[in-house]
């Protein structure tokens, strides 16, 4: 099997699976609960909390646990936009993530207003449009560092800097979900006053996630109860999962510079033999995208159909857009770029990670020539034999 | 309070000799049904009776899905005691009193039980005498009354207040077995459900062209008989790949011919299946002008694909109709999911409306018919639900 799904989720990493089953089966009490057992568990919450820290060189009291990466931008928007506002606006591209774009639209219905800042065939942000949009209205921006449909990292400083500059007090959030553990974020030098990241997209469990806050952002919770993650995230903490989400973290820490290096190179082999022996073939991913995540439109194809084809030979890769008949489907990234809907149906999504490499790729890039070329015959009406 | 359950067969009643027959497979469903509960089930001069001291309205809504009843009435069963039957029926307003205001009442008794002394219009007059006695504050009303006992008499007495509606139609089984052509669309369901209801015993096949279809499209039909068979009781699915057959009509007839031509194979293999598994007839959801292929043309060129009777239930019902049916039935909401079972790749843009047997003939004569049927049927898969 090869598994070149990884941007939607990965495979738990067997050190991060043992510290999980380790920590249910030895620390189980409530780290609420006032007897040492509890306590132990405190402080082994603690301990995570600050090794989450430590990587991303922040304030253990600025790292929160989550259920993941949709809680994580939710609490944000809900939690910064908490009061009615008339005529308060919001920044955003028109390709953020679902998770992003819902909650900010139900602010509308506060009186926010939604700016959506122009963005290139890359999705890149418009800097001189962002620097234009921000006023002293403009109470949040939210932005995906990496793109998970086509990869393009945003410059998260630059963004960072153009917005402080014209208005200190807007919250800017980025979402970090598929950059976090593959790319550094330095929060010294990027002013975000908060980031979202999750834990089963770097090979940690999956229901868990977390928050980057800066210390003095102001946020109202998303629900009530005890005084769990200081009041903001209430319930029972998941300690089992943190402590296997930081020992993912801590993997990530250990290799990443190496991988991105690795996945470089995976990531041009296969590309390369893709334009070498496939026509007509459009790379949606720009040059410097994120490497984990390669989305390419394959002329005269449907991509779903290739999806199809792929996953019997178990190589599970992912449309980059669904078919169009299915029509409450959101629009693909791509779609919104403004791409021709041929394009955007032809559309395949590989995201490669850690446990992929050379030889995958090629192999992933031959089996799409060869069934490619079949739909390719089928929809011509052309051969059969696939 | 209710300690039996009364069940009336409709049109099952005038079925002459074989209604012994339709009255056994109708107890066998509701045996069936109520398989997990050991309830008595018996008949007392036509009508079926359970007797059950718990809960009657769990009992009544899952035999009310059994086609072939038309009324349920959870009852007071009591001996031909007159004091008995009074107290019953005393008992059955003193409860009824309790969830809503009755005001006035009507006796209604009916004997099937003719050895029984007293007539229907007597019981009438002397149980709404004790009634009027036992509740001074309410008085009779013949014709609209807040409330209506009615007094069933036959080897024991049957007092109720509420008549629920069953289904109706015909018992399952007692009309053929069907096999239904299922798209996963709205009307097949609904067709499957018409003709189940007039106690055909339905089962079910359906084509996929995957990988050009999902594995969800697939997911979506299984669905779909899922729910069936809260109605079917058992049925089958049978499953077939047609991308083989879609791909040699598409590189070899005319574009505009390949809808229809691909319903005359997908009859043809329908046709195969059923005459092997013994299947009456067909049964298709196909109604009248709604797309293409169901113009009276292009039905006359499907029907001519094979000898097999195709039945078609909601020929000449609208878009609307249907889908009233379908939301009752509970369909609806899975058959608009948006998994389709035929890939838009092999669908025309502009399908012939009124074709000709002899082109379409014609046309086919360059497809190798019995290969590509046999291929087709290799494909088969199988799966059987049960309720």
């Amino acid at each position: 099997m090869i598994y070149a799904d990884n941007a939607a989720t990965t495979k738990i990493h067997a050190k991060s699976l043992q510290a999980y089953i380790e920590a249910c089966g030895n620390f189980y009490a409530n780290p609420s609960s006032s007897h040492a057992f509890g306590h132990i568990c405190q402080v082994n919450l603690e301990n995570t909390r600050f090794e989450m820290a430590r990587f991303l060189k922040c304030h253990s009291e600025e790292i929160y646990f989550t259920s993941g990466g949709t809680e994580s931008n939710n609490l944000i928007i809900s939690g910064v936009c908490a009061r009615e506002a008339e005529g308060l606006e919001i920044l955003q591209t028109n390709i953020e993530h679902p998770s992003v774009m819902e909650p900010i639209k139900i602010q509308t219905k506060k009186g926010y207003q939604i700016i959506h800042i122009k963005t290139d065939q890359y999705g890149f942000i418009d800097s001189e449009d962002l620097e234009k949009r921000i006023n002293n209205r403009t109470v949040l921006a939210v932005f995906t560092h990496v793109n998970s449909e086509i990869g393009t990292i945003q410059n998260i400083e630059m963004i960072c800097n153009t917005i402080k500059k014209k208005n200190i007090k807007t919250h800017i959030h980025l979402d970090c979900v598929q950059s976090f553990g593959k790319i550094r974020i330095d929060l010294q030098k990027t002013k975000a006053d908060s980031i979202s990241f999750s834990g089963h997209k770097i090979h940690g469990p999956k229901g868990i996630g977390g928050l980057f806050i800066r210390k003095g952002s102001s946020i109202k919770p998303l629900f009530y109860g005890g005084l769990q993650e200081r009041g903001l995230r209430p319930g029972t903490e998941d300690l089992p999962a943190a402590m296997a989400f930081a020992q993912a973290v801590k993997i990530r820490n250990d290799i990443m510079e190496d991988e991105y290096d690795r996945m470089i190179e995976c990531k041009e082999l296969l590309i390369n033999h893709l334009k070498a022996n496939l026509p007509n073939i459009i790379i949606n991913s720009c040059s410097n995208a994120s490497p984990y995540i390669i989305n390419i439109s394959i002329r005269d194809i449907k991509g779903e159909i290739l999806v199809r084809y792929l996953e019997s030979e178990e190589i599970y890769i992912s449309t980059g857009s669904a078919c169009s008949t299915k029509k409450h489907q959101k629009r693909s990234v791509i779609e919104r770029l403004g791409r021709d809907q041929k394009d955007v149906e032809g559309s395949v999504r590989i995201s490669i990670g850690m446990d992929n490499n050379r030889d995958e790729a090629l192999i992933i890039a031959e089996k799409i020539i060869i069934y490619a070329n079949a739909i390719r015959k089928v929809i011509k009406g052309g051969d059969v034999n696939v | 309070m209710y300690n039996a359950i009364s069940i009336s067969l409709g049109e099952l009643v005038l079925k002459g000799k074989n209604r012994g027959q339709f009255e056994q497979k109708l107890d066998l469903q509701i045996k069936r049904v109520l398989k997990e509960k050991e309830l008595k089930l018996y008949r007392d001069r036509g009508k079926i009776f359970i007797d059950t001291m718990e809960d009657t309205e769990g009992i009544i809504k899952e035999i009310s899905n059994i086609f072939g009843i038309v009324m349920i009435s959870p009852c007071i069963k009591t001996t031909l005691e007159r004091e008995e039957i009074r107290n019953a029926v005393i008992e059955t307003i003193s409860y009824n009193r309790k969830e809503k205001q009755i005001n006035t009442f009507k006796i209604m008794t009916s004997r099937a039980n003719k050895k029984y002394p007293v007539d229907s219009m007597e019981m009438n007059r002397w149980l709404g005498g004790e009634v009027l006695n036992h509740f001074p504050d309410i008085r009779v009303d013949v014709h609209q009354p807040d409330m209506i006992v009615y007094v069933d008499i036959r080897s024991f007495c049957y007092v109720a207040s509420q008549k629920i509606k069953g289904v109706g139609g015909l018992p399952m089984g007692t009309n053929g077995k069907g096999l239904v052509l299922l798209s996963g669309g709205i009307d097949s369901p609904v067709a499957a459900y018409m003709m189940a209801r007039r106690g055909v015993r339905v089962s079910f096949l359906t084509f996929h062209a995957y990988p050009f279809t999902s594995e969800w499209a697939k997911d979506k039909v299984r669905q779909l008989v899922d729910l069936l068979t809260t109605y079917c009781i058992e049925s089958t699915l049978y499953s077939i790949n047609l991308l083989n057959i879609y791909q040699e009509i598409k590189k070899k007839c005319p574009e505009d011919e390949s809808t229809i031509i691909a319903r005359r194979f997908m009859m043809k293999i329908a046709e195969e299946i059923a005459l092997e598994k013994q299947y009456d007839f067909l049964i298709t959801g196909e109604s009248l002008g709604q797309v293409a292929s169901q113009t009276s043309k292009a039905l006359g060129v499907i029907d001519a694909a094979v000898s097999i009777p195709i039945l078609r239930p909601v020929i000449g019902m609208d878009k609307t109709e249907i889908i009233e049916i379908a939301r009752r039935i509970g369909t609806y909401e899975t058959s608009i999911l948006p998994y389709e079972d035929c890939c838009s790749v092999f669908s025309p843009l502009h399908p012939v409306t009124q074709p000709k047997k002899d082109k379409i003939l014609e046309s086919e004569t360059v497809l190798n018919d019995m290969t590509l049927i046999e291929e087709a049927l290799q494909t088969l898969e199988k799966e059987t639900f049960k309720l």
